[in-house]
């Protein structure tokens, strides 16, 4: 009888701990998958003869550890198909791990992460493996690049209400990691640069009518590779509404410094029409421009690197789970395959090759629970 | 280049401001918080704060406990276009958003009406909505401004 009360009393001891922690544990993932074919080129992962190796699952998980304080982590699975990048790419990574820590001051609420943390850079950064809430399957790549996903460092955010008005601010310092595809005279090169000492903050306003969000980032970071070592500055200016059945984006970026051969202006405009309660229809331009810079200083180029238009539907087939055609068309001299860039440099011009171009198509699933 | 493209944005931005939620009579739900938040009424663009966890605390300094209906409730339809100026499922993907941004998770979510209540009634800061018609016994049915 006393050993059953026991067996009982540990039983329900056991059954209460994995109550217990299944109130503070909560798991969420996605997955985005699609079957990408180009058209004269290869880009962005997607070669001439069709990829269906092209996948990003994240699982992420939050244990709350007290009214105040939690843990979470994100594991990536990640494919890029046939992209030289995906030799840089680990099949499972843990994209952030972090430990959260929420309080307030005055009438601000504010968090301060630490660990691998999420970086606040643009609308889109933090999402950008997130296919259910991007209406192409990713962000433009060349706005956000295959970089900053991840801060190894600390960041402070403060959420203020100013009225009807609402500011969101965010201090960052750490480090992060930028892979990146270069052409030399031999070939393409993937390069992983290791970013440290990086600092900055981004500032997000939202003004309460068509829910407008406003977002300027700023950041300097000491770039190093194993020959080189040199400070870069990036800034990101956003802007976003959503009313109605409509959602418009734009955003750009500038990249100055370090790189001594060139800088980068990218920038990107979207528009997202939800078209009937399950039916969307979205559109995109993006342009990319990298000034160049030679060893001799009276010369100077600015290199349309790529400019690319997109277009999708996007039907919900569950909820929370969406089926994605998108058609794009890609003008420049960034592809996965070598592409001559500039054909002579006799002072004081420089003659740039020919564009080249291709169109690419991605059909994709995306999903989250 | 990059000027006209944010005149583009800005300007459906302002036109679309035209078109930016009011909340009517016959709105199809009710707002209802627990008797021990001292407020009778609250402004929409506060509510849709504290449902979107913008906002964490009443004006009273309390703070905000939100319950949302499931996502497939008319009522939750209602609250959704009328509060936060967005579809349900716009609403939903703001969440998703979040939860992957590794910021908010949202709000606690309930099948029925009477659970609601019954949220509310129990919890300190508790605040939901329920459908027009649903008995709201012992909680407190706050006034859209």
């Amino acid at each position: 009888m006393a050993l059953g009360s026991v067996a009982a009393l540990a039983v329900g001891a056991t059954s209460l701990r994995a109550q217990e922690i299944g109130e503070r544990l909560t798991w969420h993932a996605s997955l985005n998958a699609g079957y990408g074919r180009s058209s004269d080129l290869p880009t962005l992962g997607i070669p001439l003869n069709g990829t269906s190796d092209y996948r990003l699952f994240t699982l992420q998980t939050r244990v709350k550890l007290s009214e105040k304080d939690e843990f979470v982590a994100q594991f990536l699975n990640r494919k890029f198909g046939a992209s030289p990048l995906a030799s840089a790419i680990g099949d499972l990574t843990a994209q952030w791990a972090y430990f959260n820590h929420r309080f307030t001051i005055g009438d601000a609420t504010a968090n301060i992460k630490a660990g691998r943390t999420p970086l606040p850079r643009g609308l889109l950064n933090e999402v950008r493996y997130i296919g259910a809430v991007l209406p192409f399957f990713r962000p433009s790549m060349e706005v956000y690049s295959d970089a900053f996903d991840a801060l190894d460092g600390a960041v402070v955010s403060f959420r203020k209400p100013l009225g009807d008005f609402s500011l969101e601010a965010h201090g960052f310092f750490g480090g992060s990691d930028w892979r990146s595809v270069v052409t030399t005279s031999t070939g393409q090169d993937v390069r992983i640069q290791r970013m440290e000492n990086y600092y900055g903050s981004q500032l997000y306003l939202d003004v309460p009518f068509a829910n407008i969000r406003l977002g300027a980032h700023a950041a300097r970071m000491e770039v190093r590779t194993p020959t080189t070592k040199g400070m870069m500055t990036n800034t990101f200016v956003s802007a976003q509404s959503q009313f109605s059945r409509f959602t418009l984006r734009a955003e750009q970026v500038n990249i100055n410094g370090f790189a001594p051969s060139r800088d980068n202006h990218h920038k990107y405009v979207q528009a997202i029409a939800q078209v009937t309660d399950r039916f969307q229809l979205a559109g995109e331009h993006t342009i990319s421009r990298s000034r160049l810079f030679f060893t001799n200083p009276a010369l100077r180029a600015v290199l349309p690197a790529a400019t690319s238009t997109g277009a999708a539907g996007i039907l919900e087939v569950a909820p929370g789970t969406q089926l994605k055609f998108e058609h794009h068309w890609r003008n420049g001299y960034v592809f996965d395959s070598n592409v001559t860039t500039v054909r002579s440099q006799i002072p004081p011009s420089v003659v740039l090759a020919p564009p080249r171009s291709t169109r690419y198509w991605i059909v994709s699933i995306a999903t989250t629970f | 280049m990059t000027r006209s493209l944010y005149r583009v944005v800005l300007c459906a931005s302002l036109a679309a401001a035209m078109f930016a939620p009011r909340v009517s009579a016959a709105q199809g739900f009710k707002v209802v918080v627990n008797p021990d938040v001292d407020i009778v009424d609250i402004r929409q663009a506060s509510l849709s704060s504290l449902f979107l966890k913008k906002d964490r605390k009443f004006s009273t300094g309390i703070e905000a406990a939100p319950v949302d209906l499931s996502s497939s409730d008319p009522a939750r339809g209602a609250f959704s276009k009328a509060v936060h100026g967005r579809p349900t499922n716009a609403v939903v993907k703001y969440w998703v958003q979040q939860v992957f941004s590794g910021k908010e998770t949202p709000p606690l979510s309930k099948d029925t009406d009477e659970a609601v209540v019954a949220y509310v009634k129990s919890t300190r800061g508790g605040i939901g909505y329920v459908s027009e018609g649903a008995a709201t016994p012992g909680v407190k049915v706050l006034k859209l401004k």
